[in-house]
C-alpha cells in the first residue's frame, strides 16, 4: 500500500504545486518510487514545477475512458524514481467531477504500486478537494503568512475535519447517538468536536472510545510557505495551537519555507527549484520540512498499526 | 471546544494545578501572544468579540493565579466543588508515571 499525502491550500497563490513538486523530488532522491498526481483539475500545472514537458496523457484520458486504467496515464519525469499523472488538459468538464468519477479515481489511486503518492489538490473547499484530501489521514495543509490565506486555511481545515467526523459517524452507525448528544446539549454538534465527543462518551463509552481513536489517527501537518523575514516566525505554530485548543484536532507544524524570487524564476525556466538553487534558504527549509514530515509519518504509521490491532 | 466560562483558570492557561509562578507567567505570555489584537492566527479564527472575551478570561485567570492569596482562595473554591481534587489526582498520576520512567 502506498503512503498517500494529499496536499491542500485554502487559497490560490500559496505556490502549493511548487511545494508538492519539491517534496516529490526529495522523496525520489531518497530512492522512493514516487508518484505525483495533479488534481488541481481546473488549473493543472504541476508538471512545470518539476521540469517535465507538457504531458501528452492526462487524468482526463482516464475519466473520458480513452484509457482503461489510471496507470496508463502515468508519465516519467526528468528526476529518476519520480513519476506523475497530469491533471486535465484543455478539458473544462473535468474540473467538476461527478461523484462516480471521483470514487473511481480514488479507488484506482489506492491501488497504484508506489512508495509515495502525492496529490496536488485544488485550492479552496470544494467537495473534490475535501474528498481527495480525505483519501488518507496524512494530509498536508499549505498556507502563507497573510490574513487572507490564514482565513482560508482555517476554512479548509474545518471543512476537512467536520467532513471526516461526519464520515466516521456514518460508518459506525453513530448517527442516532450523535442526535441524542445534540438533543442533550445543542452545542454538541460536529462543529464542536470535543463537546460532541464528551457527550457521546457519556452516552456510550465504548462507541465514544472508538470515535476518539478514529479521530486520533488523523495526522495532518501544516507548512507555512513564502515566509518573509519581516513575518512573525510563529504564525504557523500559533495556527496549530488554536486548532488544537479550539477544535481538538492535532496538526503538526512542519516549518516555515522562506520566500524566494528564484522560485518564480525556476518556474519561468521550467526547471526544478531544488536543482537551480540547492543551497538557498528556501531549499534548506524545504529539506528541513521534508525531514520532519518523514519522521512524523514514520511515527504515525507505527501508531496507526497499533490502533489497527486494537480495533 | 468547551465553553470558556466552564473551564478553570488552569485549563484556560493550559497549566497544571501545581504550576509554579514562573510557569504561570510563561503560559500567560504565550497565550496573550496567541490572542492579542494583531495576532494573525487568532484574527481569522474568531469573531473579534469572542477573541476579546478569551483575552479577558486569560487576564482574569492570570491575575488570580499569579497572586498567592487569590490563588489559594481560588484553589479552595475548586476543591469545594471537587474539581481540584480530580485534577490533582491526574497530576499525581502524571508525576508517578514520570517517576517510573
Amino acid at each position: 500500500m502506498p503512503q498517500i499525502w494529499p496536499i491542500g491550500g485554502g487559497k490560490g497563490g500559496t505556490v502549493k504545486s511548487f511545494v508538492t513538486g519539491s517534496l516529490g523530488i526529495l522523496l525520489a532522491r531518497e530512492g522512493y518510487q514516487t508518484l505525483l498526481i495533479d488534481l488541481d483539475l481546473g488549473a493543472a500545472n504541476l508538471h512545470t514545477t518539476i521540469g517535465a514537458p507538457n504531458p501528452e496523457k492526462s487524468l482526463s484520458d482516464f475519466v473520458n475512458k480513452k484509457v482503461a486504467a489510471l496507470d496508463e496515464t502515468i508519465i516519467p519525469t526528468p528526476t529518476p524514481n519520480l513519476f506523475m499523472i497530469s491533471g486535465a488538459m484543455n478539458n473544462l468538464d473535468i474540473a467538476n467531477l461527478a461523484h462516480e468519477q471521483k470514487t473511481k479515481i480514488l479507488r484506482e489511486i489506492a491501488k497504484l504500486p508506489y512508495d509515495y503518492i502525492l496529490l496536488d489538490l485544488e485550492a479552496g473547499t470544494s467537495f473534490n478537494t475535501i474528498d481527495f484530501f480525505l483519501i488518507s489521514n496524512s494530509g498536508i495543509f499549505i498556507t502563507t503568512p497573510e490574513p487572507t490565506a490564514t482565513e482560508n486555511i482555517y476554512r479548509l481545515i474545518r471543512a476537512v475535519y467536520f467532513r471526516k467526523i461526519r464520515q466516521v459517524l456514518n460508518v459506525h452507525h453513530f448517527r442516532a447517538l450523535a442526535k441524542e448528544a445534540e438533543e442533550r446539549n445543542n452545542k454538541a454538534t460536529v462543529t464542536n468536536p470535543d463537546l460532541l465527543l464528551d457527550m457521546i462518551k457519556e452516552l456510550d463509552p465504548e462507541k465514544g472510545g472508538m470515535l476518539e481513536q478514529e479521530l486520533n489517527t488523523l495526522e495532518f501537518g501544516l507548512l507555512m510557505n513564502q515566509h518573509r523575514k519581516q513575518d512573525n516566525p510563529n504564525i504557523g505554530r500559533f495556527i496549530c495551537q488554536i486548532i488544537e485548543k479550539h477544535l481538538a484536532l492535532k496538526i503538526q507544524f512542519l516549518g516555515n519555507i522562506a520566500f524566494d524570487d528564484n522560485v518564480h524564476l525556476a518556474v519561468c525556466k521550467k526547471s526544478p527549484f531544488l536543482e537551480m538553487s540547492p543551497y538557498s534558504r528556501t531549499a534548506i527549509d524545504l529539506r528541513e520540512c521534508f525531514k520532519k514530515l518523514l519522521i512524523m509519518k514514520d511515527k504515525s504509521s507505527g501508531i496507526r498499526d497499533a490502533v489497527g490491532q486494537v480495533l | 471546544m468547551k465553553p470558556y466560562p466552564k473551564q478553570t483558570h488552569y485549563k484556560i492557561l493550559d497549566i497544571p494545578t501545581d504550576a509554579s509562578p514562573s510557569e504561570i507567567n510563561h503560559a500567560y505570555r504565550n497565550a496573550f501572544e496567541l490572542y492579542q489584537d494583531d495576532s494573525m492566527a487568532a484574527y481569522s479564527f474568531f469573531p473579534d468579540s469572542e477573541r476579546k472575551e478569551i483575552l479577558a478570561r486569560l487576564e482574569e485567570a492570570y491575575l488570580t493565579l499569579v497572586n498567592p492569596e487569590s490563588r489559594s482562595c481560588y484553589d479552595r473554591s475548586l476543591m469545594e466543588m471537587g474539581i481540584m481534587e480530580k485534577e490533582n489526582r491526574y497530576q499525581d498520576h502524571a508525576k508517578r508515571l514520570k517517576g517510573d520512567n
